[in-house]
């Protein structure tokens, strides 16, 4: 995979041959985008998901303000890039988790990005389970954000569907939520790669024949949104509205399909076998590399990025270095629970043997997220920014720690501070703040003066104006 | 968004074990089946017939009145789009692997509640389409069934609408959709010429909701107050979709063009002719993949390396051909699948065993001690599944027997409960050590249901293989079946599954397992008569699975469906 060292926008300006067009023609072969030269750069959003919570007195700094020092698990980010893009947000409660009883995982999964209590609750046959309660902030601020030809948001996944498969396995939800709704993260890099970049042209050739069969191919939707339209007869109401819901869709893939910007086309991604334990680290490379081809070449701007599932069961010792000896089963939600709460004083020594599997499975973690975060830095923006200057990236995990299954004091971290929008780089203290005022504040600092409440009111205040530069 | 369950058959399933057990134990646990006191026996008089008496069927749906259930709009599983391409264009690569899945409901993928919309989802249909119809296009004269050059353009693009269409939507187009596909096809050849017009044309059929979604608009039947029958059409899908899991076959097209399906006799008909046909394995194949999980095996994570997913492939085979041979080609019965000392493996599988026999590269059928192998819970496959990547797990197993077979739900340990295994001890069994672990509250009341039914099985490793011992130390797999209706101390799995094969509770289990696949939805108060029916054709066959198969044909759940203009739900 390549991408471009400092790939300009106003590379996507010339064609491959590196000829800068006449203007007429860019205006019709870019349409839109090529007037973006002029509009601000594009605000964007990363949502990175991972398992089972952290280690708190691994993770959380120990000391607030500007200058805080680096705890172990995001030592990974003490780098020049990176370090002035930090931001730890602790004490943030997943409020909306309190109204419901049950698994932990399932509860802080579905509340994770819903900021709702969950629905469809079954407790007859999993125990106390359900679906996200509402639709996710990636899926609401991706709504609100979207643009004609490009794709509303992406969805990639690390073995998101290796496990489970149910409830444990999503984290965006679509209007409404439950499980009709739930929006499947996509585990397999190519199928990602086909997403993006299979209408951007790799040549002036091969744009005229992209041209035509996206030409065809809605016409072709057109007919078939009309066939949608001319069904008729004893249809429920629930089924009239999953064929509205359907064409709605379909009509809304006919105004995006388009041909797609020269750019930095990216090989196509070859990873077999993507849901092996050992090809985790992977698949993961794959996704993060298209996820920033995608964003210098302004295909999409709302992503998520979802490593594993709700109490995985992924083992880190193929790949992570360290003694894996001391917890039997070295598999993730497995170690989480040898781990003690960092509340706890004595610790056993199996105990703390887990706990420092758990800060290496975490440290990993905050390697891939500074690794995908560089990868930004290496994108041009124009006007001497880098894409990572324009954009947010905040990491979730469903518990804030997996012995108790705590929903206080997530440990949210934010990288990047979407053009300046978000104050700069520090370890807030948020206690007594929800995570829906922190997605209100995301819908903010996205650009969406409008964004005043998210998930279960009950639960939201507004925007927390600690974090952000402009109240 | 309805509840799962009605709330007065909430409360009616709802059965404490406290009871039974005495109220110190402290566990609630939840029985999905019938009353597990009660056997098939005990309910009000079910129809004199099995299903497999062609009267059979008639007498059960007369029993059953005409309660019309409700009958959601089902969309193709990924499972079904890919046998539909295969049967409707010859596509053999499975080409909807790669869309996003379905969000399981009950354990099963083709719940109609978990056919998530989303803009992927929409997506992959749309870029399928386009790239199967460029695939399929490229022979235009073996796809078109007529020379152009002989019938010119028009007319041959205009039979193969015809053609096409009806095998794609499953029915006859009418004349509007007809004079639609035409006028689009003449738009398309004028600005992209005839074989892009025809590309299109395949790319619009498999675009459209009357091939994506399976509409049963239903027909009025003076008959049935309240309730539509299926046309004749609507059945032949809702046939072939259960037994085949894909388009209906010729016969089935024909039945439906002659309005040959509108008797429960001339369903059970076809779908007698339907389970013993070459495609009627998908769907016993599909059900014990999803009911057992044996779809995570290639990809389950161990640490032996023995375990490759060439292996997790083959124990999926295995269990598959097993209940195939049993159900389809044996006889049929759940205390075979239960108990037989037999099973199905290649050279490979049976290395992987550590048994020699089989030379070939085919499964063959391979005896085995009946001391230490019965039926489907002593194969690999389920036994590495319900295990961690190094240890087997008494508790994965205890679950699984409960869930899967008897219906019991558990309650999830609270969430202040430490559940981390106990370190493997070499002096020690894993069976002593969670025996300890779980002796006291919280967890006591619970695993007092859930360790027995699970150290039956402290013979079989993580990799799912028979063990003598366990690292030198002797195996008790001895236990106390409780709170089912065939409760009784055994000695071993063998002892286990042989109480199993005889348990009304779990016949009553697997006709709801097979209730909720079949009909794509869970049970309702409305369906109270259909379970009955399907519990008596097993019960009454002797826990014949193939009796029940066919009994699912002929029950008010799959022979109706509700008018939706009559006021919605009953």
């Amino acid at each position: 995979m390549i991408i471009r060292p400092r790939l300009s926008r106003r590379t996507l300006l010339r064609g491959a041959s590196g000829a800068v067009l006449g203007l007429p023609f860019l205006e019709s072969l870019l349409g839109r985008q090529a007037s973006a030269q002029a509009a601000p750069a594009p605000k964007r959003l990363v949502i990175m998901y991972t398992s089972n919570g952290t280690v708190m007195k691994n993770w959380k700094p120990s000391a607030f303000g500007p200058d805080f020092p680096l705890s172990p698990i995001l030592a990974p980010f003490d780098t020049p890039v990176l370090r002035p893009k930090l931001s730890v947000l602790s004490g943030v409660e997943m409020a909306s988790a309190r109204k419901v009883s049950g698994n932990g995982h399932s509860v802080g999964m579905t509340n994770l990005l819903t900021g709702r209590p969950f629905k469809e609750v079954e407790s007859t046959e999993f125990g106390d389970v359900g679906w996200g309660g509402g639709i996710s902030i990636d899926q609401e601020i991706a709504r609100q954000t979207k643009l004609e030809g490009k794709l509303p948001s992406i969805e990639l996944g690390v073995q998101s569907q290796r496990e489970y498969r149910n409830f444990y396995s999503y984290i965006s939800y679509a209007e409404g939520g439950g499980s009709e709704s739930a929006v499947a993260s996509d585990d397999n890099p190519k199928n990602a790669y086909l997403r993006l970049f299979s209408n951007v042209p790799d040549s002036v050739d091969a744009r005229a024949e992209l041209e035509r069969a996206i030409n065809q191919r809605r016409s072709v939707i057109d007919f078939v949104a009309e066939d949608f339209s001319a069904l008729q007869g004893r249809l429920g109401k629930a089924d009239q509205e999953r064929l509205d819901q359907h064409v709605t869709l379909l009509r809304d893939l006919e105004g995006r399909l388009g041909i797609g910007p020269f750019c930095g086309k990216p090989t196509e991604p070859n990873v077999a076998e993507v849901q092996q334990n050992g090809n985790f680290p992977i698949v993961g490379k794959a996704q993060m590399d298209l996820l920033s081809a995608a964003f210098a070449c302004d295909l999409t701007r709302v992503a998520t990025l979802q490593w594993a599932t709700a109490q995985a069961g992924t083992r880190f010792e193929d790949w992570v270095p360290g003694d894996w000896s001391g917890v039997p089963e070295n598999y993730h939600h497995g170690i989480s629970h040898a781990a003690a709460p960092s509340s706890q004083g004595n610790l056993s020594g199996d105990q703390s043997s887990a706990m420092d599997a758990l800060t290496r499975i975490n440290t990993w973690f905050s390697e891939q997220l500074a690794y995908l975060a560089t990868q930004l830095s290496k994108i041009d923006d124009g006007d001497g920014q880098t894409a990572l200057d324009n954009t947010a990236i905040l990491w979730v995990t469903e518990v804030s720690e997996g012995p108790d299954h705590k929903f206080t004091n997530m440990p949210y971290v934010l990288l990047g501070d979407l053009g300046g929008a978000f104050k700069s780089a520090q370890h807030f203290n948020l206690e007594g703040q929800t995570h829906n005022n922190l997605f209100v504040s995301l819908g903010r600092a996205m650009g969406l003066s409008g964004f005043q409440t998210f998930g279960d009111p009950e639960f939201c205040t507004g925007a927390i104006d600690s974090i952000l530069t402009q109240v | 968004m309805r509840s799962f369950l009605q709330p007065t058959a909430r409360r009616a399933l709802h059965w404490l074990l406290l009871g039974v057990l005495g109220s110190t134990l402290g566990c609630t646990a939840t029985i999905g089946g019938e009353d597990p006191s009660g056997s098939g026996s005990s309910g009000p008089p079910g129809p004199g017939d099995n299903a497999g008496n062609a009267n059979g069927g008639a007498t059960l749906v007369q029993n059953c009145g005409s309660s019309a259930p409700e009958a959601p709009m089902r969309r193709l599983t990924r499972w079904e789009y890919n046998n539909t391409l295969h049967d409707l264009l010859g596509v053999t690569d499975r080409p909807a692997d790669g869309f996003p899945a379905e969000a399981a409901q009950f354990g099963f993928d083709n719940n109609a509640q978990g056919a998530v919309l989303s803009p992927l989802v929409v997506e992959s249909y749309e870029s399928a389409a386009s790239s199967l119809a460029l695939r399929v296009t490229q022979n235009l004269p073996g796809l078109l069934g007529c020379d152009p050059a002989v019938t010119g353009e028009d007319a041959c693009a205009s039979s193969f609408v015809g053609t096409f269409a009806k095998r794609a939507f499953r029915r006859p187009l009418r004349a509007a959709e007809q004079t639609r596909f035409e006028a689009f096809y003449q738009t398309s050849k004028a600005a992209y010429g005839f074989a892009d017009a025809i590309r299109m044309l395949v790319q619009a059929v498999l675009q459209s909701p009357n091939f994506l979604y399976r509409l049963e608009m239903g027909v009025e039947d003076a008959a049935l107050p309240g309730a539509l029958r299926l046309s004749s059409a609507e059945m032949a899908s809702r046939l072939s979709y259960l037994f085949t899991g894909s388009m209906p076959d010729v016969e089935l097209l024909g039945a439906a063009e002659g309005d040959l399906l509108s008797k429960p006799t001339q369903i059970l008909a076809q779908a007698q002719r339907l389970l013993e046909s070459e495609a009627g394995g998908r769907m016993v194949k599909n059900f014990v993949r999803q009911w057992a999980v044996l779809n995570e095996l290639r990809d389950l994570d161990k640490v032996d390396a023995k375990f490759t997913p060439e292996v997790g492939d083959l124990l999926e085979l295995e269990t598959e051909t097993f209940v195939d041979q049993i159900v389809r080609k044996g006889d049929g019965k759940l205390s075979t699948l239960m108990t037989a000392p037999y099973s199905f493996m290649n050279q490979e599988l049976a290395a992987f065993y550590g048994l020699s026999g089989p030379t070939s590269a085919e499964l063959v059928r391979v005896e085995l001690d009946p001391t230490r192998y019965a039926g489907i819970l002593s194969q690999a496959g389920l036994m590495a599944n319900l295990a961690h990547p190094s240890q087997p797990s008494a508790v994965r197993r205890g679950k699984f027997v409960l869930e899967k077979l008897l219906c019991i739900a558990l309650p999830p340990p609270p969430n202040d409960v430490d559940t981390t295994l106990p370190k493997p001890d070499p002096t020690a069994t894993a069976r002593a050590q969670l025996t300890q672990k779980t002796s006291v509250q919280p967890c006591l009341g619970c695993h007092t249901i859930l360790n027995p039914p699970g150290f039956a099985f402290e013979h079989f490793d993580e990799l799912g293989r028979y063990r003598a011992d366990e690292h030198g130390l002797a195996i008790d797999s001895s236990g106390v079946l409780t709170g089912t209706d065939v409760d009784r101390p055994f000695a071993s799995h063998v002892e286990l599954s042989s109480a199993l094969s005889e348990s009304a509770q779990v016949r009553s289990c697997l006709a709801l397992n097979w209730f909720r696949y079949a009909y794509g939805r869970d049970r309702s108060d409305a369906d109270a008569c259909s379970l009955q029916g399907l519990e008596s054709a097993f019960t009454e066959s002797g826990g014949n699975v193939k009796s029940l198969l066919l009994a699912l044909t002929q029950t008010p759940a799959f022979l109706y469906r509700n008018d939706p203009s009559q006021g919605g739900a009953p």
